[in-house]
């Protein structure tokens, strides 16, 4: 589905129910060159994630639904995901196990302060000079 | 008062649609065409970013629940927002709906 025109743009899936949040933070990021993919839930960032390779999962905790940001964590730390986790929450959170394997950013948040925590868990060939990568119709 | 994409020339896009899979190839296709694209999962969301930020084109699927009820109300409040239906259509089956509401 996804269509390579550079190995340099880094996939970003942005997992927030705060549709506004959302926006604005996934707005900030694709004009900062990465490709920027929405998800309103942790339900939706499993088709997503199981549908088309994704370099970094930036996802809130506290999510409605069954699954929460760090179950979602748990789910692709087990799919053996090469997946880069961000998580992010109101005030300070308990990782638990996680924080083996995934970073916090507390809410909240400038948009430029997303965009450098990402740039420093990608690999650095990923974030270098970024450009879009285009999603086939 | 609505906001303005600030900067933004190009016309602004607010798709509803709860298919997440469907919802990013239909957002990524626009904005490969130059507009500007917001994404809605759903009724609720949709309505928090018309109260927000003035949109010029809503794409709305025509299954979805009060999706009737959200061109209704867009139409109320952003009388100037083109509201576009999409469907999903069965082997033979004809499409009634008119894909240009308002």
């Amino acid at each position: 589905m996804l269509q390579e025109q550079s190995p340099a743009a880094p996939v970003v899936l942005i997992v927030e129910n705060d549709v506004l949040l959302r926006l604005v933070t996934a707005c900030s990021l694709r004009s900062s060159g990465f490709e920027v993919l929405e998800a309103a839930n942790s339900a939706e960032a499993m088709l997503v994630l199981a549908s088309m390779p994704v370099d970094a999962l930036f996802s809130d905790i506290d999510m409605p639904g069954k699954m929460d940001g760090l179950a979602l964590a748990q789910w692709v730390r087990q799919r053996r995901l090469e997946t880069r986790i961000i998580l992010t929450s109101g005030g300070e959170r308990a990782l638990g196990s996680a924080k083996e394997y995934a970073s916090f950013l507390a809410k909240p948040y400038a948009d430029t302060d997303v965009e450098h925590l990402l740039r420093s868990v990608l690999p650095k060939a990923q974030t270098r000079a970024p450009q879009v990568r285009a999603i086939r119709h | 008062m609505l906001e303005r994409v600030p900067h933004c020339p190009s016309p602004v896009v607010l798709i509803v649609e709860n298919d997440v899979l469907e919802r990013l190839s239909k957002a990524a296709y626009l904005r490969r065409q130059g507009l500007e694209v917001f994404e809605a999962a759903d009724m609720t969301e949709a309505i928090a970013v018309l109260n927000k930020i003035a949109v010029d084109i809503l794409i709305s699927e025509v299954s979805l629940i009060d999706g009737t009820a959200l061109a209704q109300w867009v139409q109320e409040r952003q009388p100037t927002t083109q509201v576009v239906w999409t469907a999903a259509l069965r082997s033979g089956q004809a499409c009634r709906t008119p894909a240009v509401l308002h």
